[in-house]
């Protein structure tokens, strides 16, 4: 998954894209899910939250921002943001 | 046809229980296309078109249906103690919404609810009105 997300701060001026590949945070942020896991389960645990439809929930969340789109124009700035 | 003497009553009636038959199957075929076309529903868009003290004001927002049912699975998540104050800081800014309510489902009303809707909303200055489309593709 890759955000793309465009900057334009008045019309005239130049607008800035920003790609930011999450795809590479997803694989940087891996080896410590593995660790944050049993920490998630107490933590669940004391709030009284199923563990496993916490992190599938989570999970939803994360794969469902894929094809989200964002655009908004005003006269101040021009905002673009897009998930691929 | 009858009137024009073209069919007899026996011969038009005949034709009458026909049509109706053909009118049930018809209605069948309607009522199978009605959930495929709303299972191919996936975004809910947001369109807002106006002018803000003279400038064009121009809203594009596509929201997956899938983040919104994710979104009420996570509001489900949230324990039962927890809701009370979140109904509570909601209702402080003048949303009522009891959160022990939303379900799954409602997502699939509101789908049905978001077909096309659009709202005129005026503007303080006076100029002309803000359009705000809500629909589901």
């Amino acid at each position: 998954m890759v955000a793309v997300l465009a900057l334009r701060s008045d019309p005239r001026a130049r607008r800035w894209w920003i790609p930011l590949p999450l795809f590479l945070l997803w694989l940087i942020l891996a080896p410590l899910a593995i660790v944050w896991v049993p920490v998630v389960i107490v933590l669940c645990a004391v709030v009284e939250i199923d563990p496993f439809r916490a992190m599938g929930t989570a999970w939803q969340l994360l794969a469902g921002l894929r094809d989200l789109r964002l655009d908004v124009q005003t006269h101040e700035a021009d905002i673009h943001m897009t998930f691929i | 046809m009858l009137a024009a003497g073209k069919v007899t009553t026996d011969q038009a009636e005949r034709l009458m229980a026909a049509l109706g038959r053909d009118d049930s199957g018809g209605a069948t075929t309607a009522v199978a296309i009605e959930p495929r076309s709303m299972a191919n529903v996936k975004y809910l868009r947001v369109l807002v078109d106006g002018t803000e003290e003279g400038h064009p004001l121009k809203v594009n927002i596509r929201v997956p249906l899938q983040l919104l049912r994710a979104g009420v699975r996570l509001a489900s998540l949230i324990p039962a103690r927890a809701q009370g104050a979140v109904n509570e800081a909601l209702r402080q800014e003048g949303l009522s919404v009891d959160l022990s309510q939303i379900k799954p489902e409602n997502i699939e009303e509101l789908i049905d609810a978001l077909r096309e809707l659009t709202v005129e909303v005026d503007t303080a200055d006076g100029s002309d009105p803000i359009k705000v489309r809500v629909f589901c593709e």
